[in-house]
């Protein structure tokens, strides 16, 4: 391959090339931040314009769209805590916080670079290991689907240092209910359906995003007064995206980290990417000085999401270009668009046309690089939105979110879904129940369930501690579990010691022991 | 409590009456520096503009999958089409349904008169139940059309899941028909029906039982005479893959299912499921030469094409003689098999009589399949 690095480049650097790049870049910028669109429904439009196009031209279109889309989400998800895809509901932890300490230019500013560099590194290691990728992806079977998806569940327990045990139980029992809704992957048998056709499928995650970040916080804003910034004294000058920018190399080990996180997971087929970001986020909280910080604004929990999630969908052609096997809907709609451009992914494009696979690498850098400068150009005019009153914000957000629903299928159920989360989310706030320990179980439980039967179903329950992959991550996650839990009990004890009996330590006291 | 200046005339305070009005209706939020306030909400008016311009595409975006079909001459064949035709697809993006929908629309607008927009939308749901209904429930005006999946939706009423009658869609035409291919783990000592008799604990990776490739594993492995364990997976490609891992031992999916890992050797073949011999797996026998002709017809993917019951006869007939144009061009063919889809029209009473087939051939295997599932 790397006789033709320079004559690809040139392909890619001529013109109409860089023409379509920005066409991509700049539809896919509009689909990320709006709610409910994304990369399916966007490569699905512009598929059809490729026909007549020439396959770089239409490659590097749909590659640019494609690459704008995570970092668009993210905005959306730091500035008005509304994540449109699940992947970005991991920024909105410490994003939004930081928003509302009028400090949105610095996460913004950290998103965009840290989105920038990951898909660099990224970008990187997909170069260096489609050689080997095949390898990777044939060592990953049902019982390391399982145990990804436990490593994803028992992010709750890293997330959760140091809150109320009990509440953030009933939060995850509750999650985990609500994701075995709909027929059983395995049995065929429906659960919870009510004889309703849309709850067949089970919930739709994504509106149920929606309405547990966006249309709760829109109903919280209604009987508020001020801006989302409010009074603090941030909020006159809303830039700092410098600084954001800056806070990446500040938290270099954290970036690496969650960016190989990030690769790791992403060349996986069927893991999914909300479950990376949450794996990096918890990652972050677990190696920090800090833990306390996150989720009341820390910038390190923005850079590990972002991170993560640019770096999977570079890593995530690995499966895709090695066997033509998608590891998320919007890449099996790039599978798609590419066989109809006459260039077929499978074992053989690396002998047969690697200049094609090259195209697609440049592409994706270049595309992040624009999104990236996009993104810190209009971030700071962006954060202003934080200085609208919250009187007039409130029903623009909660527009947004039910036509963000709606767009997704077309499906009322959906705006049911997301306004019935809302409703809940909102409750969630008002008593005090952590929302991130009813989002993970949402997101991992269908492949948990999935994965733990296929393997009781191929290999017998050995299959879990006999592969060694499988085994060693079980070992990483109950040692990740045991320092957290014995951690949290150093610190309780600390602090009763000084005879510190915050609120939160009064109510931890019962269910701790 | 507000003191308002705007009357007064210092320098750079020209505001437009437009202002003013804001400023009044404001004046309950704000305090009494109302004219600083208003400068400062200049730049929050054009971002808010801004956002309620995102509401504005959001709608349009989120509408474009959805053009409305009113005001349409039910019953008059006189300029059908004059608006936008939408094409259900029962799946989401990605997938033969999908693309193979993308690619016939264009073709199909071509070939309509007045050449109208063909809209792809995709319905997913309930292994393709939910696009089907959308059809059959839309307004009869030939606006609506859809893909169904068979031999899949025609078990549905046969087991109690769905109330449709797949007789009444008034059919276009058949636009694919997708053969299965048989293939093992490339390690597995499997090569003929005997040897996966004789298999100890076969395991066959496939898809959910209501769904054609689950059905269709239910069917073989019935017919076929050999007792493997399920291992359902969520989709095709997964089961492939778990072929290729040794996680399971045998699978049967449509050929552009397993395409890329028959290439790579991953997996190999063992026979396929059709009349005659594919011709890019010449060397791989077909079912009937294994001794069950009668698999070939029941074990397919198959894409057909219909709308709503009630359509009036003219419109139907604009439809059908469109898609056969669009199914005898040469360009779209061409396009279908880069892409290993199989195209094979079929015209409406031919559908129709397939359909009616399906159904007849399932219905013995109701039953034992009703019974699978509340195990």
């Amino acid at each position: 391959m790397g006789h033709l690095v320079l004559p690809a480049l040139q392909e890619f650097i001529t013109w109409p090339a860089p023409l379509f790049l920005m066409i991509g870049v700049l539809v896919g910028l509009l689909f990320g931040i709006l709610p409910g669109l994304g990369g399916p429904q966007v490569l699905a439009l512009l598929t059809p314009l490729t026909f007549k196009m020439d396959p770089s031209s239409a490659i590097v279109m749909l590659i640019g769209a494609m690459s704008a889309i995570p970092l668009a989400g993210s905005l959306a998800a730091i500035l008005l805590n509304l994540p449109g895809h699940a992947p970005s509901v991991a920024s909105t932890f410490d994003g939004y916080p930081l928003t509302l300490k009028g400090k949105g230019g610095y996460a913004v500013g950290a998103s965009a670079s840290s989105a920038l560099f990951s898909a660099i590194f990224g970008a990187v290691v997909l170069t260096l290991i489609l050689p080997f990728g095949e390898k990777v992806v044939l060592a990953f079977s049902y019982p390391e689907f399982f145990m990804m998806a436990l490593a994803g569940l028992s992010m709750i327990v890293v997330i959760s240092k140091g809150k109320s045990v009990l509440k953030g139980l009933i939060a995850a029992v509750i999650g985990l209910m609500i994701s075995f809704f709909g027929f059983d992957p395995i049995t065929g048998v429906t659960r919870f359906t009510f004889g309703s056709l849309y709850l067949y499928n089970g919930i739709e995650i994504v509106p149920a995003l929606i309405g547990l970040f966006a249309v709760s916080e829109g109903i919280e804003m209604m009987h508020q007064k001020g801006s989302i910034a409010g009074q603090s004294p941030l909020a006159a000058k809303l830039t700092g995206v410098g600084d954001g920018v800056k806070s990446v190399f500040k938290n270099f080990g954290v970036f690496i980290r969650s960016s190989a996180i990030g690769t790791f997971m992403g060349m996986i087929p069927g893991v999914g990417g909300a479950i990376t970001t949450i794996v990096a986020y918890g990652q972050a909280v677990q190696t920090s000085k800090h833990p306390e910080r996150f989720g009341k604004g820390e910038i390190a929990g923005v850079i590990a999401p972002e991170a993560a999630n640019n770096s999977k969908d570079a890593s995530g052609f690995v499966p895709s270009l090695i066997f033509g096997i998608p590891s998320h809907v919007e890449m099996a709609v790039l599978l798609g668009s590419l066989t109809i451009l006459g260039i077929q992914p499978g074992p053989k494009l690396i002998e047969t046309d690697p200049g094609k696979i090259l195209m697609i690498i440049y592409a994706l850098v270049a595309g992040n690089l624009i999104t990236a400068i996009i993104a810190l150009f209009i971030g700071g005019y962006l954060t202003k939105l934080a200085l609208i009153s919250k009187q007039i914000l409130a029903p623009v957000i909660l527009a947004i979110s039910i036509i963000g629903a709606y767009a997704l299928k077309g499906e009322m159920g959906d705006v049911y879904v997301a306004l019935a989360f809302g409703i809940l989310g909102y409750m969630f706030d008002r008593f005090g129940f952590p929302k991130i320990n009813i989002v993970i179980p949402l997101m991992v439980g269908k492949l948990m369930e999935t994965s733990f039967h296929q393997t009781l179903l191929s290999m017998g329950w050995t299959g879990f501690f006999t592969r060694p992959i499988s085994l060693i991550i079980l070992v990483v996650v109950i040692a990740v579990i045991f320092f957290t839990l014995r951690n949290n009990k150093a610190v309780k004890t600390e602090r009763e010691k000084v005879g510190d009996l915050s609120e939160s330590t009064k109510v931890d006291g019962p269910s701790a022991v | 409590m507000f003191s308002f200046h705007y009357n007064n005339s210092r320098k750079g305070n020209n505001f437009s009456i437009r202002e003013k009005t804001i400023l009044k209706a404001y004046s309950n939020f704000y305090d009494d520096k109302g004219e600083k306030r208003l400068k400062s909400m200049r730049s929050k008016r054009s971002l808010l503009k801004m956002v309620c311009a995102a509401i504005g595409i959001t709608a349009i975006l989120s509408g474009c999958g959805a053009a409305k079909t009113t005001n349409s001459a039910n019953g008059a064949s006189d300029g059908f089409p004059k608006q936008t035709i939408t094409f259900v697809v029962p799946y989401a993006p990605g997938g033969d349904f999908d693309t193979t929908a993308r690619i016939l629309a264009p073709y199909l607008s071509q070939y309509l008169p007045n050449k109208p927009s063909v809209i792809v939308k995709n319905i997913p749901g309930g292994n393709s139940q939910v696009g089907a209904e959308n059809v059959l429930h839309a307004k009869p005006d030939g606006y609506t059309i859809g893909y169904f999946t068979l031999p899949g939706l025609a078990l549905g009423p046969l087991i109690g899941q769905g109330e449709y009658d797949l007789t009444k869609v008034e059919w276009i035409g058949q636009v694919f028909n997708l053969p299965y291919v048989a293939a093992a783990n490339k390690k597995a000592s499997l090569k003929d029906i005997d040897s996966l008799k004789a298999f100890p604990k076969l395991r066959m990776g496939t898809t959910g039982i209501t769904t054609s490739a689950g059905l269709g594993s239910f069917i073989a492995s019935n017919e076929l005479g050999i007792n493997p364990t399920f291992v359902p997976s969520g989709g095709s490609s997964e089961s492939v893959l778990a072929a290729s891992q040794g996680s399971v031992d045998f699978v049967q999916f449509p050929y552009p299912a397993m395409r890329q890992q028959l290439d790579a050797k991953l997996i190999k073949p063992l026979w396929v499921y059709s009349k005659e011999r594919l011709k890019y797996l010449p060397d791989v026998p077909t079912i009937g030469e294994m001794g069950h002709p009668e698999l070939a017809n029941l074990i397919n993917l198959v894409g057909a094409v219909g709308t709503t019951p009630g359509v009036s006869k003219e419109h139907l007939q604009v439809l059908r003689d469109a898609l056969k144009k669009a199914m005898e061009d040469p360009k779209f063919l061409d396009k279908m098999n880069k892409e290993y889809h199989s195209p094979e029209y079929l015209n409406a009473d031919d559908t129709l009589k397939e359909v009616k087939d399906d159904i007849q051939s399932l219905k013995k295997y109701a039953d034992p399949i009703k019974s699978t599932i509340k195990k």
